[in-house]
């Protein structure tokens, strides 16, 4: 019988495993319970990773403003005289001429940053870095100890052999 | 489909600094390489990127080591002062010495990571996914769960043979 490695209890502890690979690996866990301690283990393992380096976090320093950002990025891009796509924004999406730019850019520089949040730069469509407000760490988290309350009432049964999952290493 | 920079730098900023500090290990400095790299991500003319965060981990990361090589290169040794200027006052001096000696005892762990392991363990904690840390590390998607489980694994031995190391100390 094949078992799954520690990569692929970390994989899967860690949500990277998707689809057909996911659901291979859910039912040999379901039926193999040294895999299940082995997962248990790995799970302890990457907790403990965690504390740790929760333990070297950095003192809360504020954030500077967007607006103060972009100010800069203009600036750089002024300087090396780069058309910066990032930066074409505008009514209706046009294109700001380089000389609309400079001009901005010494505004800014005169009174602040406190001009961009009013206007001159629009916002593009808004990308939902995080549409379910669950980072890929809480996702795993709530995945794997639902799966942990289910094996823990699985019936014992022959589990089958694990085949190497497309782009993972063979278990061994 | 164009990107909501001012989005990514919401919620991405606090997890740059905090994967920029634990190379540098200096907060302020964290947080400056954390701007330079939204600077720089802006102003650039590449391509849209695809995944805008691991982009601009990259760009950190490139950030970081220049500053280090750099920082080699001047033979500064500034350690001492900047770790007094790095941890905010605290009224209890106990305190403030126990959390030095825990962020040192992290920073040395991680240094017993190999270069590639540790990169991973770092951009994994700072929020970044499989298919993102294969990119930023040059590892194939499948490696990564193996070289994550191998870091993991380094850094608690590590950590804890250094807090034997500490408590025989008295």
């Amino acid at each position: 019988m094949r078992h799954a490695d520690e990569g692929l209890l970390h994989a899967w502890l860690d949500g990277a495993l998707l689809g057909e690979e996911a659901d291979t690996v859910r039912q040999h866990l379901s039926m193999c319970a040294n895999c299940r301690t082995r997962l248990e283990e790995a799970a302890r393992l990457r907790d403990q990773a965690d504390a740790i380096l929760a333990g070297a976090a950095p003192a809360e320093l504020p954030r500077p403003p967007f607006a103060e950002v972009v100010a800069q990025a203009q600036a750089l891009a002024l300087e090396a005289h780069l058309p910066a796509p990032r930066l074409r924004l505008g009514q209706g999406g046009r294109s700001i001429s380089w000389r609309t730019l400079g001009w901005a850019a010494s505004i800014l520089i005169a009174v602040g940053a406190g001009w961009w949040g009013h206007g001159l730069l629009r916002q593009p469509q808004r990308l939902a870095v995080r549409e379910d407000g669950l980072t890929a760490q809480e996702k795993a988290r709530a995945a794997q100890n639902h799966l942990l309350l289910r094996l823990e009432t699985s019936p014992a049964v022959e589990p089958p052999e694990l085949s190497a999952p497309a782009g993972l290493a063979a278990p061994g | 489909m164009s990107t909501d920079w001012g989005t990514v730098y919401r919620t991405s900023f606090g997890d740059l600094v905090r994967f920029l500090y634990r190379k540098v290990w200096d907060a302020d400095r964290a947080q400056d390489l954390a701007q330079d790299a939204f600077v720089r991500a802006l102003a650039s003319s590449e391509d849209e990127p695809a995944s805008p965060r691991a982009w601009l981990f990259s760009i950190a990361s490139n950030l970081a080591r220049d500053e280090a090589r750099a920082a080699i290169r001047r033979r500064r040794h500034l350690t001492l002062l900047k770790d007094e200027a790095d941890f905010p006052a605290r009224d209890d001096p106990a305190e403030e010495l126990e959390a030095r000696e825990r962020r040192d005892a992290v920073r040395r762990a991680l240094d017993a990571l190999g270069e590639r392991d540790r990169e991973a363990l770092l951009l994994w904690d700072a929020g970044l996914d499989y298919t993102e840390i294969a990119k930023q590390t040059g590892l194939s998607i499948g490696s990564v769960g193996t070289t994550l489980a191998r870091a993991r694994k380094r850094l608690v031995e590590a950590h804890v043979a250094l807090e034997v190391q500490h408590a025989s100390r008295g």
